[in-house]
């Protein structure tokens, strides 16, 4: 998607992201939600029941446009809001999930969820 | 950020700013607290620093409230934080009258502080009404002002071809803005019919006063036509299509009732949909704090009441901006300096007399701003029964929770002691989700209320929980409580 | 209909239980609801099946053992209860027995685990001690810092949001009739039959008929619980029955990984996953009662006290470290009541023949038994477990000048 076509702004230093381990370009300045729709990624995180889901709101009130990030570590995922997030650049996104990614969760601690259910 | 503050103001937008600018000439110390990058509410939503722009918001409706964010770099005995959410205020007990009466839980991306206030402004303004029809959840849907923010702000055009529905006219300053930003508008449909639509252009009294905006708005309907964009009247939406990501808007013609002729739908091609009926005031952290509100759907859900010093039903808290009923900037602004005028006079810091005087020609401009805003109100609102039609059983009301609304109206009916949101919220599971309730809450008043036969303040609504937004916990667990500990 | 057999006052887990086994027994029975069906501590709890001794009730080890002994006996029966319950109700509550661990993180707390389960074991219930590593190995998710374990596989939990209002629809198919928004004002012996007298506190839009003024019935079931004591009052009784304010966090949602209900025998915590996925935290945090001049504000809702939701949270990361990266959704507080000794009352008030109360002694635990066995009492005079030990008759000298010629 053009990001503008109006000429009348210039932008400031572009910013290195990776999103889904592939290379996306971004401005400094701009939100996530921005730098992933100019990107052409229309789904940003999905729910409980696979369906994807993108911005609404792009004012941090509805929460559609999760996509989770990795903390300093690089192994902990943390959400945030895309619309509310301005880019920084080596920022390593994740979108398509519905759940937090953390190492002490299924499937790498494996599987405990024979529960017994009545 | 400062431990304890004077006056705690919660948004800076046109409220929350205009607060902060009476308030420091009054001598109040005071810390304003925003969610955005960048001051100036949605009305303003700045490009960020680093964009170089020329022409950011030409137009005359814009000018009082620039003028108020110029001014508002220059106050001193301002604490602004930006980036930062409140997700939380509570009582404090006992204590002297110079004591803090309030602990707020404000939270950034690097941690929680808790820090005391000794009164406490809420002017967090409101968002976008969500309206539930099928589909609304297919990526490319969108609060229309969720699309000018992308306009307004980040100076980018998220769409091909955009089309906007629904019955304010707000959506045609966003299809302007769209057309002179380079995009593609596909339509702008309003279901009201013509005559009502622009009812406005006919008010005599009304356009003297609000000259610049009808200025805009005339201005704005020239371009559009230049434009060749399709202005229509009643017709709205009737579902989104697409799955995964949008291709279409079905809509349909209204009749004379308002309901839709479905036989007579058609499909409209677009990759963006804004819908722009009406909104819904963020007024979370009042109800959390148990201010007294009144529902009124029509003026934006929950109201905040206050006196006419803008003070609510709890001690040293006030309130400003569309949270009292959504009415716009000007209004708000008015308000915001009332509200400090108010904030001033309970502290001690301002005689009666003098808080009179300065109080009687804001309460005089805001008589006549409301005029507006309630004449605009009741010509845009399509009628409080209007959205249950376009609540099919298929659709998702609980976006979070995904419970559509034909599993909530058998639950409901399989449970008929149920008559009252908190419980259905209970039973349902909706609004437990992450948006806690923001984008369910009137849809599932309207579908009770409906089922029941009641009115929708009978319903009443979800209570007003701790935390405002959803909060990190490791955040909130190394927030240092400023009292200390017996 | 103005008479009934039994009127049944309080809708939550132990009114609505009760009274969908009295009517399915053929009573006719009316149940009375001053707000709306599972409002109050029946629907704002964790929903534990916790049948190990809890945090609160080893406070005073020494001086409770008698009771206490007997509280671990209605604990197998009520594990049969709930394995049945969702085939009795005919839907699903989200029961669930996955098995319970409380932790310990001191040398002290372990030793506390070893008396604890002594006690348990001679009253028949399974429970096995781990140490710091086998109680990783079952449960992974646990922190370094806990050094040993209880491990009772009869624990689990119940959706409270769901077990309640499937009970008062069985109720309701059983011919019982629930009155909602509906305040009881009088409670008045007349003859060998109680009257009572209601009151409509919101406008009804699903009733049907018209709303009587008066109820005439053979027995009175109090299950208020937090305002058992004021609906007692209204008999001129006292019940030693007292409020108090709890707190419950939830998170968001994330992929299955607590499978255990995760409580600590020496610090406020329970903690366990919903099938929604979420997380529940709670353990007994404290909520503040509104007071107004001393006088319990009953009709308004506890203050949550942002203290207690710091702290509760601190203690579940300390057990669970995941828990610091996930955010919180909501927090809550809710009213429950407790007893002077901390067990349930559960029996007829001798001083006021067909006064029956249940309220008390972990309300939603052993709720669905606190039910089955006091309409056995109700309707037969005796039941199926001793009741005893939990009758009213404990706290008689309260009543000695009291109730109604």
């Amino acid at each position: 998607m053009p990001r503008d076509l109006s000429g009348n702004i210039h932008r400031s230093a572009p910013v290195s992201l990776m999103v889904d381990q592939r290379p996306v370009q971004a401005f400094a300045g701009e939100t996530l939600a921005t730098a992933l729709l100019a990107h052409g990624i229309s789904a940003f995180n999905h729910t409980a029941s696979g369906q994807p889901r993108g911005p609404y709101c792009n004012m941090g009130t509805c929460f559609e446009c999760q996509v989770q990030i990795a903390t300093a570590a690089n192994t902990e995922f943390r959400w945030v809001q895309a619309c509310m997030t301005t880019v920084r650049e080596g920022m390593i996104i994740n979108t398509g999930s519905a759940l937090l990614k953390h190492p002490q969760m299924p499937g790498q601690a494996g599987s405990h969820s024979d529960e017994t259910h009545n | 950020m400062k431990l304890t503050t004077e006056l705690l103001i919660v948004g800076a937008g046109p409220a929350g700013m205009a607060a902060a600018d009476t308030a420091t000439s009054l001598g109040i110390a005071a810390t304003v607290v925003d969610e955005h990058a960048e001051r100036g509410g949605q009305f303003l939503r700045q490009p960020p620093t680093g964009f170089k722009m020329t022409n950011w918001l030409p137009g005359k409706t814009y000018q009082p409230a620039k003028k108020l964010l110029a001014r508002s770099q220059q106050l001193r005995d301002v604490e602004w934080l930006q980036q930062a959410t409140v997700a939380g205020i509570f009582p404090q007990h006992g204590g002297s009258s110079s004591e803090p009466r309030f602990r707020a839980v404000i939270d950034t991306e690097d941690g929680s502080r808790q820090i005391s206030a000794r009164s406490v402004l809420i002017a967090s303004g409101c968002y976008d009404l969500p309206v539930i029809f099928p589909g609304w959840n297919t990526p490319g849907v969108m609060a229309a002002g969720g699309i000018q923010v992308f306009i307004k702000s980040q100076q980018f055009v998220p769409g091909e071809r955009i089309l906007l529905v629904g019955s304010h006219p707000l959506q045609l300053v966003i299809a302007d803005q769209i057309i002179q930003a380079g995009g593609e508008v596909a339509g702008v449909l309003f279901a009201q019919k013509q005559s009502r639509a622009l009812a406005l252009f006919r008010q005599p009294m009304t356009l003297f006063q609000q000259a610049n905006k009808f200025k805009q708005l005339i201005g704005t309907m020239a371009r559009l036509r230049k434009a060749g964009v399709k202005v229509e009247f009643g017709r709205t939406l009737v579902k989104a299509n697409g799955g995964h990501e949008l291709h279409s808007v079905t809509v349909a013609p209204l009749d004379q009732q308002r309901r839709l002729i479905k036989d007579a739908a058609t499909d409209i091609s677009c990759d963006r949909l804004g819908v722009c009926f009406s909104f819904l005031t963020s007024s979370e952290l009042a109800r959390q704090m148990e201010a007294d509100c009144v529902w009124n759907a029509r003026r934006g859900g929950w109201l905040a009441h206050h006196d006419e010093w803008m003070a609510s039903s709890v001690s040293g808290l006030f309130v400003a901006g569309e949270i009292t009923g959504v009415a716009g900037s000007d209004v708000a602004m008015v308000e915001g300096k009332l509200a400090a005028l108010g904030c001033a006079l309970e502290l001690g810091k301002l005689d009666a007399t003098t808080a009179e005087q300065n109080a009687r020609p804001l309460r005089q401009q805001l008589q006549q701003f409301h005029g507006f805003a309630e004449l605009l109100s009741q010509l845009s609102w399509p009628g409080d029964d209007f959205f249950d039609q376009l609540m099919s059983d298929d659709s998702i009301v609980c976006k979070c929770e995904e419970l559509s609304a034909g599993a909530l109206r058998k639950l409901f009916t399989d449970n008929p002691n149920i008559n009252r949101a908190s419980s259905a919220k209970l039973l349902s599971r909706a609004g437990m989700g992450l948006c806690q309730g923001r984008y369910c809450h009137h849809s599932l008043t309207r579908l009770l209320a409906q089922l029941r036969g009641m009115q929708e303040q009978e319903v009443a609504g979800f209570t007003a929980r701790f935390p405002g937004k959803p909060l990190s916990i490791a955040h909130l667990i190394e927030s240092a409580s400023p009292v200390k500990p017996e | 209909m103005t008479n009934f057999d039994i009127a049944v006052i309080g809708g939550g887990l132990i009114g609505c239980a009760t009274a969908c086994y009295l009517a399915e027994a053929g009573a006719s029975v009316v149940l009375l609801e001053g707000g709306q069906i599972n409002q109050g501590a029946s629907g704002q709890n964790a929903g534990s099946l916790h049948f190990q001794l809890e945090h609160r009730l080893i406070q005073n080890l020494d001086v409770q053992l008698r009771e206490l002994e007997f509280y671990v006996g209605l604990a197998k029966l009520s594990i049969q209860d709930w394995l049945t319950i969702d085939s009795n109700l005919g839907c699903d509550t989200q029961m669930v027995i996955h098995g319970g661990l409380m932790v310990a993180e001191t040398p002290e707390q372990a030793s506390l685990l070893e008396r604890k389960s002594a006690i348990e074991r001679s009253q028949g219930l399974s429970v096995e001690i781990l140490d710091g590593a086998e109680a990783r190995r079952l449960a992974p998710y646990l922190a370094e810092s806990v050094v040993a374990a209880l491990h009772c596989p009869d624990e689990g939990h119940c959706n409270p949001r769901l077990l309640t209002p499937a009970f008062a629809r069985k109720a309701t198919s059983y011919g019982a009739r629930i009155m909602t928004g509906t305040q009881v004002q009088a409670i008045d012996r007349n003859g060998s039959a109680w009257t009572v007298r209601i009151r409509k506190s919101s406008p009804e839009h699903s009733a049907s008929d018209v709303a009587p003024k008066t109820i005439r019935c053979q027995m009175i079931l109090n299950a208020a619980g937090a305002w058992a004591a004021e609906v007692a009052a209204l008999a001129n009784l006292h019940l030693p029955l007292f409020p108090i304010g709890l707190t419950m966090n939830v998170t968001e949602k994330v992929s299955p990984v607590i499978t255990h209900l995760i409580q600590h025998v020496g610090r406020k915590l329970s903690l366990k996953q919903t099938d929604d996925g979420n997380l529940l935290i709670g353990g007994g945090w404290s909520s503040r009662l509104r007071q107004k001049q001393g006088v319990w504000q009953s009709q308004q809702a506890a203050e949550l006290q942002l203290d207690s939701v710091v702290e509760n949270l601190r203690t579940a990361a300390d057990v669970v470290p995941l828990v610091k990266n996930l955010r919180l959704i909501r927090s809550w507080t809710g009213i429950t009541c407790i007893t002077a000794d901390q067990l349930p009352v559960l029996g007829e008030v001798a001083k006021a023949p067909g006064f029956f109360v249940a309220a008390g002694g972990s309300g939603f635990t052993y709720g669905p038994t606190y039910a089955r066995l006091m309409s056995e009492l109700m309707l037969t005079g005796q039941s199926s477990y001793p009741l005893a030990p939990f009758s009213p008759a404990r706290f008689a000298g309260l009543n000695a000048f009291m109730g109604q010629s």
